[in-house]
């Protein structure tokens, strides 16, 4: 697993800032924000280095500077190094507005050749696919803002089926002012902080960086001897089919979002110890997801911790479902819910555990982690410890 | 998780070529070599290329009220050719979305380039009047996955879903994982394959790289949306739908060059396909002027297909990009026999690739 954000640009670092509660957000400096809603943003506080690995001549852009230093991370985590030849390996990354920075250079020179050529969805697959020298499936998914999770889910399709033995999954993306622009038009950008659950709720905040985990057979990693963190049970992937940017505010899109991944997984939705939702902080998308997850839960909803992390990191775009993966499993490792931010007065419509300002000690085997995006689209992940599905996962 | 024993197969065609939109358009001018191919209109390009146009071929009168009743307020080419895509891809296959069936039918698209025309619009506003007078309209339309967005929420299926860009390879990838999806029991039908569409910043930002024809090679622009719909085998009985072809195999690779690519994702295809080179009588290639791409589909047909018949689409309806692949499974079921086989070729010059191998 590798990680950059705004918590900080180590896996280690990440997991301090999350789970003792600190916030990562801060106003932006980097581009003119007095047009916007609000500067408050999730922003990488230093740009990381560039991994030696990297060709001299790939594009030097900010969002393929943090996916190239996480997935060094991550490679590095378990003993990988490139060229990733001793098995067949694969890449699915996310990224919602691909690259910005290249987008307004080829705006203000369409002669630029170069940037446009860096400004396609792909760009940081065929990076990472040419500096490592990969050989199986590579592309790029995108499901607004649920396409973090949608990636590992779409990596870990192509391992059950044999496709790929290992994957480089997860998503980047990096704040720039024309997508900023945007989300602060449609009125998603708060104009005070981002309070997931909150009855003050009063919309999001948006962040940047990437996550990236290497993601293998399970007999692959075994006989490589690495350290297992977490495995993949099932994932769902969907649609609302309601609105392009209004909310499904009967949830029933995200509800069955839920239930395919529940049910993909293979396991009773009364074995999930805790859910880390996607909680952005928005009027209607935490009330229905609220619902979503009570629909498909039950009474189980009631027991276990539910948390968002947007509060320490805003809503990182197509970085955001990654990172909330390496959030559940970090939970998983330390049996640790981590907070939300910035509740201090719930909602009575999200009446669950919602775990504020301060993260909750919970005995966590098995994690839903949700996902969704404009456009309608949901993603949701089911994650454990390794080795429950075969030490418990048919056990009442 | 098990993967499904049942095949999947194909039960509709919907091809928004610029030689023919539905399949006895494409058909028709297929058979009669119809080129869409002349001198790009319409678009307010750099002063240079204004001046000597380059080549490409257009949907030319193409208006989505053809095929869709529904009214639009404003939809970028990429979403409108889609939406006209499927919907002659879920009549063809008599596709019902029902409260029944609705959690059970998705959609897989591949963008290669996704909707330049509205983010450039978007992006053009901001920079001269500021972030405070952005368009919130057209913002919704700039990201890549609005146009599978739309299709979901035109026809009200809630199940699968999703966009994949993989530059030229997209409609094939896209192809490849509703296929995944079938297998593994996240969908019974998904309407699969992509769109892309020519516009202003997509034929100045591939003149800027060098790679628009030039009298000596080089790319012919398209545009347009292919679609098919793949069934579990299970399902598309079940429901007496008449099945036009079967998905055999399919594979995606990556190599350093376009040819390491396809050979890899070639030999993998035909192994999941459990075929032989020799077992295949059509091969629909990927030919489309750049010249890695052009060498690495030729160097593959002189190797294992000197026995097939080797049709190259683009040569009439230009690099159609994440449209290609649905377009080219509707021109090889058009032209196969009963039990016959066709291998369909997709490369992209950063040397991504995939292969899908289809039989009738």
């Amino acid at each position: 697993m590798g990680v950059v954000s705004c918590l900080g640009n180590t896996v280690e670092e990440f997991a301090e800032a999350l789970f003792e509660g600190r916030s990562g957000l801060c106003p932006i400096d980097r581009f003119d924000a007095s047009g916007l809603r609000n500067a408050l943003m999730g922003v990488v506080r230093q740009l990381p280095d560039r991994p030696a690995w990297l060709a001299a001549d790939a594009p030097r852009y900010r969002d393929l500077a943090y996916l190239a230093s996480a997935t060094d991370q991550a490679l590095g985590a378990v003993g990988l190094a490139p060229p990733l030849t001793d098995a067949l390996t694969g890449c699915v990354l996310s990224t919602n507005f691909a690259c910005g920075e290249a987008i307004a250079e080829t705006e203000a020179d369409p002669t630029g050749g170069a940037a446009f050529a860096s400004s396609r969805f792909d760009t940081g697959v065929a990076m990472l696919a040419r500096a490592l020298e990969l050989s199986g499936p590579s592309q790029c998914v995108s499901v607004s803002c649920a396409s973090g999770t949608a990636a590992i889910g779409v990596a870990c399709d192509l391992i059950r089926l044999g496709r790929a033995e290992r994957v480089i999954a997860g998503g980047y993306d990096a704040l720039a002012l024309s997508s900023q622009a945007g989300l602060s038009c449609l009125r998603t950008i708060s104009t005070d902080t981002v309070r997931p659950f909150d009855v003050n709720r009063s919309q999001t905040i948006f962040g940047e960086g990437a996550c990236i985990f290497v993601l293998e057979d399970l007999s692959l990693a075994e006989s490589r001897g690495v350290p297992i963190r977490a495995e993949i049970l099932g994932h769902g992937l969907n649609n609302n089919a309601y609105h392009l940017t209004a909310p499904d505010k009967e949830g029933e899109g995200i509800t069955e979002g839920v239930r395919m991944a529940v049910r993909d997984a293979g396991i009773d939705p009364s074995r999930i110890d805790y859910v880390n939702a996607h909680g952005t902080g928005t009027e209607y998308h935490d009330v229905t997801e609220v619902k979503a997850i009570k629909n498909v839960l039950g009474t189980r909803a009631y027991e276990i911790p539910v948390s968002s992390t947007k509060g320490a990191m805003g809503h990182t775009m197509g970085a955001a479902g990654s990172m909330e993966i390496l959030a559940s499993v970090l939970a998983i490792e330390r049996d640790e819910a981590p907070p939300t931010l910035n509740l201090s007065d719930p909602d009575p419509e999200c009446d669950l555990d919602h775990v504020p300002l301060q993260s909750k000690p919970a005995p966590i085997d098995v994690v839903l982690s949700n996902s969704a995006g404009i456009g309608g689209g949901n993603a949701s992940i089911v994650l454990a410890a390794p080795g429950w599905m075969d030490r418990k996962g048919g056990a009442a | 998780m098990s993967v499904r024993p049942d095949p999947v197969v194909i039960t509709g065609l919907g091809p928004v070529s610029p030689i023919g939109v539905g399949i006895e358009e494409l058909q028709a001018a297929f058979a009669g070599r119809e080129s869409a191919v002349r001198p790009i209109e319409g678009l307010e390009l750099p002063e240079a290329l204004a001046a000597d146009p380059p080549l490409g071929a257009q949907l030319v009168d193409f208006r989505l009220s053809d095929y869709l009743a529904s009214e639009k307020t404003y939809l970028d080419n990429v979403s409108a050719y889609l939406l006209a895509a499927c919907a002659l891809a879920k009549e063809h296959a008599g596709l019902a979305v029902t409260p029944e069936t609705r959690t059970r039918i998705g959609g897989s698209f591949g963008a290669a380039y996704g909707p330049l025309a509205s983010a450039h619009t978007f992006n053009a506003r901001v920079a001269a009047k500021g972030a405070r007078l952005a368009n919130p309209l057209i913002f919704g339309h700039t990201y890549i996955n609005t146009a599978a967005s739309l299709v979901a929420i035109e026809w009200g299926f809630t199940g699968y879903n999703c966009i994949v860009s993989s530059g030229l390879t997209s409609g094939l990838t896209a192809i490849c994982q509703a296929a995944d999806a079938i297998r593994l029991d996240h969908a019974d039908a998904v309407l699969c394959g992509g769109s892309d569409a020519i516009s202003a910043p997509l034929v100045a930002g591939l003149a800027a790289e060098g790679r628009l024809a030039d009298g000596h090679g080089g790319l012919l622009v398209g545009e347009g949306a292919g679609v098919i719909v793949l069934e579990s085998g299970v399902a598309a009985a079940a429901r007496g739908a008449a099945v036009l072809g079967t998905l055999l195999g399919y594979a995606t690779a990556t190599g350093q060059t376009p040819g390491a690519g396809l050979r890899a994702a070639h030999g993998r295809a035909l192994v999941a396909a459990g075929i032989d080179a020799a077992d295949a009588s059509l091969v629909v290639s990927c030919a489309n002027g750049i010249a890695a791409i052009d060498s690495a589909a030729a160097a593959l047909c002189d190797c294992e297909y000197r026995h097939a018949e080797v049709i190259a689409p683009k040569a009439l309806q230009g690099e159609t990009f994440a449209a290609a692949a649905g377009i080219d499974v509707a021109l090889a079921l058009l032209r196969l026999g009963p039990g016959e086989r066709a291998v369909v070729l997709s490369a992209d010059w950063q040397g991504g690739a995939g292969v899908l191998v289809v039989s009738r």
